[in-house]
């Protein structure tokens, strides 16, 4: 089965988004779906040996209903922080 | 009686005040997310997920035609560089790790190695980052089974530039 990808940290570093901004969505990202029992064993490797710039959200680092988020609401979320977590809680509820 | 109407007239225009509050905190909430969507349009957060897809989509549709999986090849797509106990490997420098966009695999042996990017994004920090990797021991990927799928020394990733 193909690998589908939501983001890449690269896609938006490369376009000349600060990285340090662009690893605070990715880190927070990662954490809410470990915090919400979204990630697969290989997402929760790559959570394990930290977020750099290498990052890529896709479908192999997520379980089924992590992949259902993602498909619906990611783009939503595209640039969520710390501060979007009771939305991004609220539309899980939805899944 | 003139007084309690004026209290009522008092108390009525109180609530009144607190309602208007209420409705523009919800119509602020509501403004807020949109303004924020549209914030990540104007700041290109979504255009630069598109045209990462559709570049690596291109990338992509060409490497299925040149390794077809008919001959056997396997197009592993967001492989980490791992050692041979396929643990992810830093680099010495940074301490980060380092993840191909596409690596062709065959009989067990990487064949082809490609970052995907655009015309103009500097990736020299990416190279080194990589070579030091792979001189620390980095020198396999995971393929879809499981099983692990060696770089020969002399195969580097190719930095293959779209608009």
């Amino acid at each position: 089965m193909k690998t589908l990808v939501y983001d890449k940290a690269s896609w938006h570093i490369d376009a000349g988004e600060p990285a340090d901004r662009v690893l605070a969505h990715f880190k927070f990202i990662m954490n809410w779906c470990n915090q919400n029992n979204l990630l697969s064993d290989e997402g929760e490797e790559i959570l394990e040996f930290g977020i750099d710039d290498s990052i890529s959200i896709h479908s192999r680092l997520l379980n089924e209903r992590g992949n259902m988020f993602m498909k619906k609401f990611y783009d939503t979320f595209i640039s969520a922080n710390i501060e979007n977590r009771s939305e991004m809680d609220e539309m899980l509820k939805t899944i | 009686m003139f007084t309690e109407i004026k209290e009522t007239i008092s108390t009525l225009a109180e609530l009144s005040k607190g309602y208007e509050t209420l409705s523009n905190r919800e119509l602020n909430k509501s403004l807020d997310c949109i303004s924020r969507s549209l914030d990540n349009f104007q700041e290109g957060i979504l255009p630069n997920k598109e045209e990462g897809l559709r570049r690596e989509a291109e990338v992509e549709e060409e490497l299925e035609k040149k390794y077809p999986e008919s001959e056997g090849y396997e197009i592993i797509s967001e492989a980490y560089l791992r050692d041979s106990e396929g643990k992810i490997v830093r680099d010495p420098e940074t301490g980060e790790a380092r993840r191909i966009d596409f690596v062709v695999v065959k009989d067990g042996q990487v064949v082809d190695s490609i970052e995907v990017t655009s015309e103009t994004a500097d990736k020299t920090g990416q190279t080194a980052k990589e070579e030091r990797i792979r001189e620390a021991g980095g020198n396999y990927v995971r393929t879809s089974d499981g099983s692990l799928a060696e770089f020969p020394n002399d195969l580097h990733t190719t930095i293959e530039r779209r608009k």
